[in-house]
């Protein structure tokens, strides 16, 4: 793996240098991502909020090792991804990444023990027991009663929590999620934001949410909007920690 | 080990969820295995057949078969023939004389007193001209194989068979119904054919009005497999040797005219004391040393002969289930690729959380591998049933009972197989899994499937041709072997082809990541780096095209023709570069320049070859100086297997120009009007939108059509031919056979003929036993017949199966020929330049008229030779002038009822004939009177009636394609059964789109009647295609056999009829999985999804 470049502050969880993303669309191509640079410290919780086809989920997608940019760097945990191929970028996101999605995207024919042990399972130097960090996990979210239920045996709010717990299960440092309340009710919304607060508070886990909702925004510690592929506005936001 | 229980737990949650494409695709897959477990069960049913019993099927522990073509023999026949101890019966044959038989039998009986000895003898070679059997009180004689047998020995002990028993149908023993002379024992073939009871009286066909009693009936079976196959067809009497001199009207052996109660033998059969296997040989081999012009075949020689048949079918068979099973690997394709387009999305999460690309595509891998496994669990019941149900047909093929024997060997091919093509087929779709980018999750309504990178193609590809090359490499081992020199060009071709593709994939990944990047973000450096490896990117794009055209031409060439020529090779060459530039005619829209893609494709063209071919070289020859000479075995086999891919790679390719073609028709056939009726325009765009999937179907479903459309057409076909011509070829409509040779005979027989009303012309024919002594040609050189054979060794290429098959017709055809009346009725024949038939002017002349057969031809018997023969009977030596030579592929019909030579009749003068007899063209209406006229008049007579023998040609047809005609129509339901998969896969689909249609208040009936005019579309495209492939073809064979002019032997409504079973096979198929999903509610299907 790329060794750390020494110019990175040990303490920044992501950081975004210049990062563009053009795409080739049909016969021309389009530029998604136009020069974004953010730091974004470990432990922190961070919205990030824009308008639809802003390139939000674009963005997280590069933080996340999902796509590689077209120009431009990003460290995760002080490691250089840009220009890691596959093989590597898939080791990265099952060490050092969680993702939780706007629609779950639970593996349907799995149980919700075994969706959680699944990145577990398939960790190069697996830290834990699958099923005991499973279950250890799906309690700390409330779903100890739910471990052996189908995806669509659960409510939308409860296969959210079950995503989160299995975005943690390899005790990564980051957790990005794309809308995780978007296809959720407010309440159920609410509870998975506050669960997400807790996950950040007892592991210190750094925190991205992408989301429409000024509202959940406002609890995070900090802000960023993005427009257009550029980040507009970037404010820190005071709060009872 | 935790992985996989979870991929093996993934996968089988996802086959039982997805229940309906689970089902279909293992049914395609079942299908195919099932194909094969049946073919090989038959197959090894028919191994133990041959193989065990063997005493029984040799009857004898050895078995001594006289000089007769295509059988081997150590010495020469003339010094036994001069010794009296065989003579000749006609067509080389030659049958044990009383002399013959009872020296044999001292010899043995010397050097082992308990010995037995048995024979059979069979009456003629022809059955059609020499023997038959008519009731009594009817005037149609029929065809029938007459069997002199031995049935008691002199101390009155049952000897036919010596081994095994043969038992009526009641039950009894042959020694114990046949027990005067004129008791006779029928086959259960003949006794059906000619509705013949037990009790019946008959008349036997050179036995004048003397009745025989039939007093029992046995299977055919007796006799089938005992070197008799012929009885399958015509059936078979028994009758005792004591009843030869019942015999009055001719010679059963047909030598001579006189009756002398002589015993002939067609073959001896010997049992002796001691039957250890070693101890048989060894007499064996001090018999065959004492008489060296026999062949004594020893129980284990049979054993090696029928294991080697049986094997060569079962092979055969093999082949054959192979291709079901490759048409149900369609099926597995698209199964596979809809599975993975609709779980795109689930993979990109898979991929999220940490799965490799590798890990996806194993996932998958076992998914489909467990439908194979599915597939062979249920598809090997169906094929035992099918084996046994069909055990019956097979048998009636090969004149026997097959008896049901599990055979493990061919359910576990069947299971493996099923399990490899599945695999194979599961390739590309689970490498397809592996490629979708995990950014697909953020963007779930994009579910357009990744394609497989270059060195994926190239990894598919290349499992592909191997496993199917070393699958068809243990089915065929080195059974395609062209000469050296090609097999030597083939597989340094396929090394190129290779290589090529190699450096190729090579330069482009190494040129990649340059690509990608923006020439605006590189340096000047970078933006020159960057134009040159665009350009050689190109060059190897282009040139890699061209090359592969190249390659696959002269594959192509060199499995054709066996012989690559520097002509040949050139014009691969050649349109290799024409494909590859006109391919890369295509780069224009992303590349440059259109000089710079011409100018490269054809450099890079250059460069790929001259590299390519220097690399193959570099690194093939001293590979193959090295094993060649340190390990030729090892050697052998790589060339064995190379051999073997190359023939995979050209059929592969064929399929693919195929597929090509079907695309493009998907395609015209999507854009057809839609008449501004909405049903027809809705399927022609899912025809469109599904081409891939409709295009593989369809090539699956053809080959099952071409299959069957081609088999039973060719039956048809073959026997109008027939009709047709036969009357054409023999001259006239009936044919007249007689026993007697006398001068008084032919008399007689010309009187009946001159005085009978009805009759418009006849032709005299005498039939001539000759030996070939020389051929002088015009220019004064002499061929004597060890010329001869060198002669057609040499035009055979060295191939010495061949010469022997080629000089085999010429002993047949010198062994009988025609002495023909000119003044009358001559066979129609064609005839070239300078070649002509016999005249009126002819007669008295020693002028002869040869068909140009491939052995006349390659003998380069011309007009004008002089052909010198012998006629063994009376010692004469004839020189004939050839006149003609003529233009003539229907051989083979003729020599049924005369010779491809004749001449003149009054050319014979001398020599008597062999036999006698007259092609007739009569009134249809007088056919019966010149029979009874004959019967009464001339001593012994045989009438055979043109229609009557076409109709045995049919029989014998019927015979003969039957297990073709079996397996094309199991072929085919397997292409049926790919057609159900894909219409199911396509109903899923687009459930929601149905649903969509139907909650805007379309009726059920309409959503069916749309899935069905889609479906019955294809039905219609596939028997369009497979049917009017195989009409082309048929014209085409028939133009190549027989010069064309025979396009209305092709049954039209055959055709038609195959067309409309087409269209019903894919409509059922629609309708058995349309019917739930149009009937579904709406709310369902949308919520489903
Ligand atoms: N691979 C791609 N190909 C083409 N267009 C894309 C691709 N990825 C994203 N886009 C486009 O880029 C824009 C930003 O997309 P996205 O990041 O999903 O926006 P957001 O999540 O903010 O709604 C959208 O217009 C989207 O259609
Ligand atoms: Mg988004």
């Amino acid at each position: 793996m790329t060794p750390s470049d020494n110019s990175n502050h040990a303490n920044v969880a992501v950081r975004a240098v210049e990062v563009h993303k053009i795409v080739r669309v049909g016969e021309g191509s389009l530029s998604i991502i136009n020069g974004i640079t953010l730091d974004v410290p470990c432990g922190q919780m961070l919205a990030i909020v824009g308008p639809s086809g802003s390139g939000k989920s674009t963005l997280m997608g590069l933080l996340g090792g999902l796509d590689t940019p077209s120009k431009g760097r990003i460290y995760l945990d002080g490691i250089d991804i840009s220009d890691m191929n596959e093989f590597h970028l898939t080791r990265v996101r099952n060490e050092k990444i969680g993702f939780v999605f706007q629609f779950f995207h639970l593996i349907p024919t799995l149980t919700a023990l075994k969706n959680v042990a699944l990145p577990i399972r398939f960790a190069v130097h697996p830290k834990y027991d699958p099923h005991e960090r499973a279950r250890e996990l799906l309690t700390l979210l409330g779903m100890a009663d739910r471990t052996h239920h189908l995806p669509r045996q659960l409510s939308g709010g409860q296969q959210q929590r079950v995503a989160i717990a299995r975005a943690l299960a390899n005790d990564p440092p980051i957790l990005l999620c794309d809308e995780p309340t978007g296809n959720l009710d407010r309440k159920s919304g609410q509870q998975v934001i506050d669960a997400l607060k807790e996950i950040r508070r007892r592991l210190n886990t750094t925190v991205i949410v992408v989301t429409h909702d000024l509202t959940i925004a406002e609890q995070m510690d900090r802000v960023v909007s993005l427009e257009d592929g550029q980040l507009t506005e970037d404010r820190s936001i005071e709060l009872e920690r | 080990m935790q992985r996989l229980l979870f991929y093996t737990e993934h996968s089988l949650n996802d086959l039982r969820i997805g229940r309906l494409r689970t089902l279909f695709a293992v049914l395609c897959i079942a299908a195919g295995v099932a194909v094969v477990v049946s073919l090989q069960t038959l197959g090894d049913m028919m191994m133990e057949k041959l193989t065990t019993n063997l005493q029984e099927l040799n009857r004898g522990d050895i078995n001594i078969i006289p000089p007769m073509p295509g059988v081997e023999r150590q010495g020469d026949t003339e010094p036994a023939k001069n010794a009296g101890l065989i003579e000749p019966a006609g067509a080389g044959a030659f049958v044990f004389t009383d002399k013959g038989i009872r020296e044999i039998e001292r010899w043995i009986k010397e050097r082992d007193p308990d010995a037995v000895v048995s024979y059979r003898h069979q009456f003629a070679r022809s059955p059609l001209a020499n023997a038959g059997l008519s009731k009594e009180g009817q005037d149609e004689t029929e065809p029938v194989i007459g069997l002199v047998i031995e049935v008691k020995d002199v101390q009155g002990n049952p000897v036919y068979p010596i081994y095994g028993e043969i038992r009526t149908e009641d039950g009894q023993l042959l020694s114990d119904v046949m027990r005067e002379p004129t008791d006779i024992v029928v086959s259960d073939n003949a006794a059906d054919e000619h509705d013949l009871k037990i009790g019946d009286q008959v008349n036997l066909g050179g036995a004048g009005d003397r009745l025989f009693t039939i007093r029992g009936i046995v299977p055919i079976e007796a006799e089938a497999l005992t070197d008799n196959f012929v009885t399958t067809i015509f059936g078979f009497y028994y009758v005792d040797l004591s009843a030869v001199p019942l015999y009055t009207d001719y010679d059963p052996s047909l030598v001579t005219d006189e009756v002398d109660g002589n015993r002939y033998a067609g073959q001896l059969y010997v049992r002796l004391s001691d039957t250890d296997p070693e101890q048989v040989r060894l007499f064996a081999q001090q018999l065959q040393n004492r008489y060296p012009f026999v062949n004594a075949r020893t129980t284990a020689d049979l054993r090696d002969r029928n294991s080697q048949i049986a094997t060569a079918l079962k092979n055969l068979m093999l082949i054959m289930g192979l291709v079901s099973l490759l048409i149900g690997g369609v099926g597995i394709i698209n199964t596979m690729l809809v599975v993975v387009a609709r779980r795109t999305v689930e993979i990109a999460v898979l991929k999220t959380i940490g799965l490799q690309a590798r890990q996806v595509t194993l996932l998958f891998m076992i998914e489909s591998v467990l439908m194979g496994i599915l597939g062979g669990v249920v598809g090997v019941p169906f094929g035992l049933f099918a084996a046994w149900a069909l055990r019956g047909f097979a048998g009636q093929v090969w004149g026997t009972e097959l008896d049901w024997v599990f055979s493990s060997g061919a359910v576990i091919r069947g299971f493996l197989l099923g399990i490899i093509i599945t695999t194979i087929f599961g390739f590309l779709p689970t490498l397809i899994a592996g490629q979708v980018r995990p950014g697909n999750v953020l963007r779930p309504n994009d579910t357009q499937l990744p394609s497989t990178g270059i060195w994926q193609s190239l990894l598919v590809m290349t499992v592909i041709f191997v496993t199917l090359g070393l699958i068809a490499w243990t089915i065929l081992g080195n059974g395609i072997s062209p000469d050296p020199a090609s097999r030597w060009s083939i597989v340094s071709v396929g090394a190129v082809l290779a290589l090529s593709l190699g450096m190729g994939g090579a330069a482009v990944a190494a040129g990649r990541p340059f690509l990608k990047r923006r020439p605006q973000d590189l340096g000047t450096m970078g933006k020159i780096g960057r134009y040159v490896l665009l350009t050689i990117g190109t060059l190897f794009q282009t040139g890699l095209q061209g090359v592969l055209f190249f390659a696959i031409g002269v594959i192509l060439i060199a499995l054709v023709t066996t012989h690559l020529t520097v002509p040949t090779v050139l014009g691969a060459l050649i349109v290799g570069v024409l494909i590859g530039l006109l391919l890369s005619l295509n780069g224009l829209r992303t590349q440059p320049s259109l000089a710079m893609t011409m100018g490269g494709g054809l450099v890079g063209f250059a460069a790929m070859v001259v590299l390519g071919g220097a690399i193959g070289a570099a690194m093939g020859w001293p590979a193959y100086e090295w094993l060649h000479k340190s390990n030729p075995d090892t050697w052998q086999t790589i060339v064995d297997v190379s051999m073997n891919i190359a023939l995979v790679e050209a059929a592969l390719i064929l399929v693919a120009l195929l597929f090509a073609v079907l695309w493009l028709l998907v395609e015209l056939t999507s854009r057809f009007p839609s008449l501004g009726l909405p049903d027809v325009k809705v399927s022609l765009r899912a025809l469109s939108s599904n081409r891939w999937r409709v295009s593989s179907t369809l090539l699956g479903f053809i080959i099952g059509v071409l299959a069957l459309s081609l088999v039973t057409m060719l039956a048809i076909a073959v026997k109008r031919l027939f009709e047709i011509s036969l009357e054409d070829t023999l001259g006239g409509n009936v044919f007249v056979a007689t026993g007697f040779t006398s001068e008084e005979t032919q008399n007689s027989l010309v009187n009946v003929l001159e005085t009978t009303d009805g009759v418009h012309s006849y032709t005299l024919v005498t039939n001539y036993i000759t030996d070939f002594v020389e051929l002088r040609k015009a220019d004064g050189r002499v061929m004597k017949r060890t010329d001869l054979i060198a002669v057609i060794g040499r035009s055979a290429g060295g191939d010495l199966k061949r010469t022997q098959h080629l000089t085999n017709f010429f002993d047949l055809t010198v062994g009988q020929m025609d002495g023909r009346s000119v003044t009358s009725t001559l066979p129609d024949k064609n005839f070239d330049e300078g070649n002509r038939q016999l005249n009126a002017g002819d007669a008295g002349e020693r002028v002869i008229v040869i068909t140009g057969n491939e052995a006349v031809l390659a003998a380069g018997i011309e007009a004008g030779d002089i052909l010198v023969l012998e006629f063994p009977s009376s010692g004469e030596i004839l020189k004939f002038r050839v006149v003609g030579v003529s233009d003539e592929r229907l051989g083979d019909i003729q020599s049924a009822a005369g010779s491809p030579i004749y001449a003149p009749i009054d050319a014979f003068s001398q020599t008597r004939p062999n036999a006698i007899g007259a092609v007739v063209d009569i009134d249809e209406s007088q056919i019966g009177r010149l029979r009874r006229r004959l019967s009464t008049e001339v001593d012994y007579t045989f009438v055979i009636e043109a229609k009557r023998l076409s109709e045995l040609a049919q029989r014998l047809i019927d015979q003969f394609t039957l297990l073709p005609f079996l397996v094309s129509i199991l072929t085919l339901i397997t292409g049926g059964v790919v057609i159900a998969n894909s219409v199911a896969l396509s109903t899923m689909e687009r459930r929601r789109e149905i649903g969509i249609m139907k909650s805007l208040g379309v009726q059920r009936e309409r959503v069916l009647s749309m899935l069905l005019i889609e479906n019955g579309l294809m039905g219609f495209l596939g028997g369009l295609i497979g049917v009017g492939a195989s009409v082309l073809l048929l014209i085409q064979i028939w133009a190549w056999i027989f010069e064309g002019d025979l396009t209305d032997a092709i049954p039209i409504g055959t055709a038609l009829g195959l067309m409309a079973l087409c269209i019903g096979i894919s409509v059922v198929a629609a309708m058995l999985t349309a019917w739930g999903a149009s009937g579904e509610k709406p709310l369902n299907v949308l919520r489903y999804e």
